[in-house]
């Protein structure tokens, strides 16, 4: 399972350099980025622009590494394509986490704090 | 390859006799995908396909040939199904004028019931992210993608159909999970 972690400052970027997240690589996903993000302790973007195709196992992966990062730190995910973006929407998934066009925008919603007023 | 396209009268457009394992599967949806690409089918509809059948088929090497969860799908046909070399699923994917007609065979273990379940989406909490499902969706998923569904047994083989419209408009009813609420 190919991914690259990036820490950026505020935030660590995973970028999956697989073209399919499914039931063949599910486990492998999980324990790679289990790998790649627990010494860090802040938000992760998942870059998912190069994955081609999720199934319901590589969701399932998706979910168990959200869990795996606690509550304290959240999972957020950039770069949907088509058909990745199909299966969150009709699962309900994309209402669970934070979801960027690109990982442009991921780094750019962290880049400005969100604080209300001057 | 004489490629049947849209329009023609029915066709096959691929056919493939593959191993239970989900390492094959992959291979398989990427053979199919590649069919339809040359066939001249559009993305939106290739994506439903893999969607449909990457849930179809994982279906039966963990459930008809009962794998053992050992996330390389190396374990078929070790359980309730068959032995290990007809620890088999064939795929036949057709084209017709309103879409593609998809038919899955294999001989690992009968549905339980007979009939292909109707699940509802599992309950999705965007407030306890630690609570989330991390399974239940595969059945929602082909439900969301097929029509007109059938499984039938005879002589100890499962033969699982369905089609795939041509737009997703036909696709879309009753997905998005609201029929589950």
């Amino acid at each position: 399972m190919k991914m690259t972690f990036d820490d950026k400052g505020a935030v660590g970027v995973l970028r999956v350099e697989e073209t399919r997240i499914d039931a063949s690589v599910a486990i492998a996903f999980k324990d790679r980025f289990r790998d790649l993000t627990e010494r860090g302790s802040g938000p992760v973007v998942l870059d998912l622009c190069g994955v081609e195709f999720l199934d319901s196992s590589g969701l399932g992966a998706v979910v168990a590494a959200r869990k795996l990062l606690g509550a304290g730190r959240v999972l957020e995910l950039a770069g949907l394509t088509p058909a990745v973006d199909k299966v969150m929407t009709l699962t309900r998934m994309g209402s669970v986490f934070p979801i960027h066009a690109d990982l442009a925008a991921a780094l750019a919603s962290h880049a400005a704090p969100a604080k209300a007023g001057p | 390859m004489s490629a049947p396209r849209i329009g023609d009268r029915p066709g096959r457009i691929i056919g493939l006799r593959f191993a239970a394992t989900r390492d094959a599967v992959r291979g398989a949806l990427i053979a199919v995908d590649r069919a339809l690409d040359a066939a001249g089918f559009g993305r939106e509809l290739r994506d439903r396909t893999q969607i449909a059948l990457a849930e179809a088929c994982n279906n039966i090497v963990e459930h008809a040939y009962g794998a053992a969860d050992d996330g390389a799908g190396n374990g078929a046909g070790n359980g309730r199904g068959g032995t290990a070399a007809d620890a088999v699923i064939t795929l036949d994917v057709a084209a017709d004028r309103g879409g593609l007609q998809v038919t899955l065979r294999d001989r690992g273990g009968a549905m339980p019931g007979g009939r292909v379940p109707v699940p509802d989406l599992p309950a999705v909490d965007p407030g306890d992210p630690l609570g989330l499902p991390e399974g239940g969706f595969g059945w929602p998923l082909l439900r969301g993608m097929a029509r007109a569904l059938s499984l039938s047994r005879q002589n100890g083989q499962n033969t699982l159909r369905f089609r795939l419209p041509m737009s997703e408009t036909g696709a879309d009813k009753g997905s998005g999970g609201r029929n589950a609420m």
